[in-house]
């Protein structure tokens, strides 16, 4: 069975065939990072415009791509919340139109979920089920504890900033660029992640919520410290040295994987489930990786991290997740909506 | 007017104060850097027309948040526009016009595009906790709002 993606919730473009839920034919991404690079974000204007302009060749090159015509489809699965709502209407009207012409049936996906099926795509079994599922990325943190490939709890999330946007407010303040993710995690690898030690926030005892506002704040007081003393200096010329903003990068990614490993323990403890999927774009940081990787290893719990191609947006996981909802015959009418 | 908060809680308090004096059609602009507090004051405005404030959280990645409170809430953040135009790739045009409050985020940003009428909040970071707050307005219809604040502002926050 053939389902095309399409995936438009945020700044990528991406078509993809999935056969049978795992087996990937095609999966094409056209990132608007560099349109979106000198705004430093996304924006919201460029974004629609871009995806209406790549949405159509990439559909092309996806067919192409998986030797396949619009004719060999089974089924047509869109992203439709959550995300931007001019780009994700894109996305929706490109798929009604084409499940309407075709006479497919259309299946409607969560972004959040899509990244969770990850994993499996990855793997091609797993994960086992009920697992524990983190979704880290620009837009959300989000715990959920997953019955199946379908089916999420949501346990916690964040109450102010997702992880991946304090990444990118804090790469954006020190001037690393954007997007913050991987500037970040790069410059880090040069510094120490013990030279400041910046607030970690747990909220109440007990809570799967998130809270990076604080953290962020805290780098930015940091900062502008360190800049103050120097100013304070003559002769020493303003910018932080780059072993300066390689300690400050490095400690402000440790406080933010120590809180996402912590919070992700302490669900464990909730629910001793065996295994733990992470999704979503902060999921390719390597710290994270790392140190959750180690704290799950050290109680036997099985870590699934699907490699940093399916941990972005794109819409092999659109698709793929799509087969499990058209087994349920989760379909969706063609008056479905984008929700922001 | 100028308030003075000495906590996130205190500044979130302002803002159901804030919160419980606004009205269909009124726009709120926030000014203040990183880490001022704008945020938590959306989350007492909020609060204050009934809207867990847990559900409010930065709009930056997402641009703009709908909050279904007594009145509806369109929670702006155009800490990522560049070009003040892009607010109405929003709605802005029509969301400012509605039944509901509009709170906008980042509004030096995006000056030309509010409407000529609104209530203006600075937000300036003193000390690690500590943040002024200016609160001022322009057009007749907000001087309510100042007012009611005044009044209020005895048994408020210091300012």
């Amino acid at each position: 069975m053939l389902i095309l993606g399409i995936e438009t919730s945020c700044d990528e473009t991406s078509v993809a065939v999935v056969e049978d839920g795992l087996c990937i034919r095609s999966n094409l991404v056209s990132t608007q990072e560099k349109l979106h690079l000198k705004f430093g974000g996304v924006v919201p204007e460029i974004a629609c415009r871009a995806h209406l302009e790549s949405l159509l060749p990439i559909l092309d090159e996806a067919l192409k791509g998986a030797g396949v015509t619009l004719k060999d489809l089974d089924a047509i699965a869109v992203t439709n919340t959550p995300g931007l709502i001019g780009a994700l209407l894109i996305g929706v009207t490109a798929a009604k139109a084409l499940a309407w012409a075709l006479r497919l049936p259309l299946i409607a996906i969560n972004h959040l979920h899509a990244h969770i099926f990850a994993s499996k795509l990855e793997y091609g079994h797993a994960p086992e089920f009920p697992c524990l599922s983190l979704v880290v990325s620009g837009g959300h943190t989000s715990l959920f504890l997953s019955n199946k490939e379908t089916q999420h709890q949501l346990l916690g999330a964040t109450l102010d900033d997702a992880a991946g946007e304090a990444f990118d407010k804090v790469a954006k303040l020190l001037g690393l660029g954007y997007p913050g993710g991987p500037a970040i995690d790069n410059i880090a690898r040069e510094g120490s992640p013990a030279a400041i030690l910046f607030p970690r926030s747990y909220l109440e005892p007990g809570s799967l919520d998130f809270s990076f506002s604080g953290l962020k704040t805290a780098v930015l007081y940091h900062y502008q410290e360190l800049v103050g003393a120097r100013r304070a200096v003559p002769l020493t010329p303003v910018p932080l040295t780059r072993k300066e903003l390689a300690d400050l990068a490095a400690s402000f990614q440790e406080a933010v994987v120590d809180v996402l490993v912590e919070k992700t323990l302490l669900a464990l403890r909730k629910h001793p489930v065996k295994g733990v999927a992470l999704g979503g774009g902060v999921a390719s940081n390597s710290r994270l990786r790392q140190k959750l990787a180690r704290a799950l290893e050290e109680r036997h719990i099985q870590p699934y991290f699907p490699s940093p191609k399916l941990c972005t947006d794109n819409a092999a996981i659109v698709a793929g997740l799509a087969y499990y909802k058209y087994l349920e015959r989760d379909m969706a009418s063609l008056e479905v909506e984008a929700v922001a | 007017m100028e308030f003075v908060t000495n906590s996130p809680e205190e500044t979130m308090t302002l803002g159901q104060e804030i919160g419980r004096l606004l009205g269909p059609g009124e726009v709120v602009a926030l000014f203040g850097s990183l880490g001022s507090g704008k945020t938590t004051l959306v989350k007492g405005i909020a609060l204050a027309q009934g809207v867990d404030p847990k559900v409010v959280r930065s709009a930056s990645f997402v641009l703009m948040q709908e909050y279904q409170g007594k009145l509806p809430i369109y929670h702006f953040d155009a800490y990522r526009l560049e070009d003040p135009r892009d607010m109405f790739g929003l709605g802005c045009d029509e969301i400012f016009w509605g039944e509901g409050i509009s709170i906008v985020e980042w509004a030096d940003k995006v000056e030309k595009t509010l409407p000529e009428e609104y209530i203006k909040i600075s937000l300036f970071i003193e000390a690690p906790n500590k943040r002024r707050i200016e609160i001022s307005y322009q057009g007749e219809r907000y001087k309510r709002i100042v007012q009611g604040l005044m009044a209020r502002g005895q048994g408020l926050v210091a300012g």
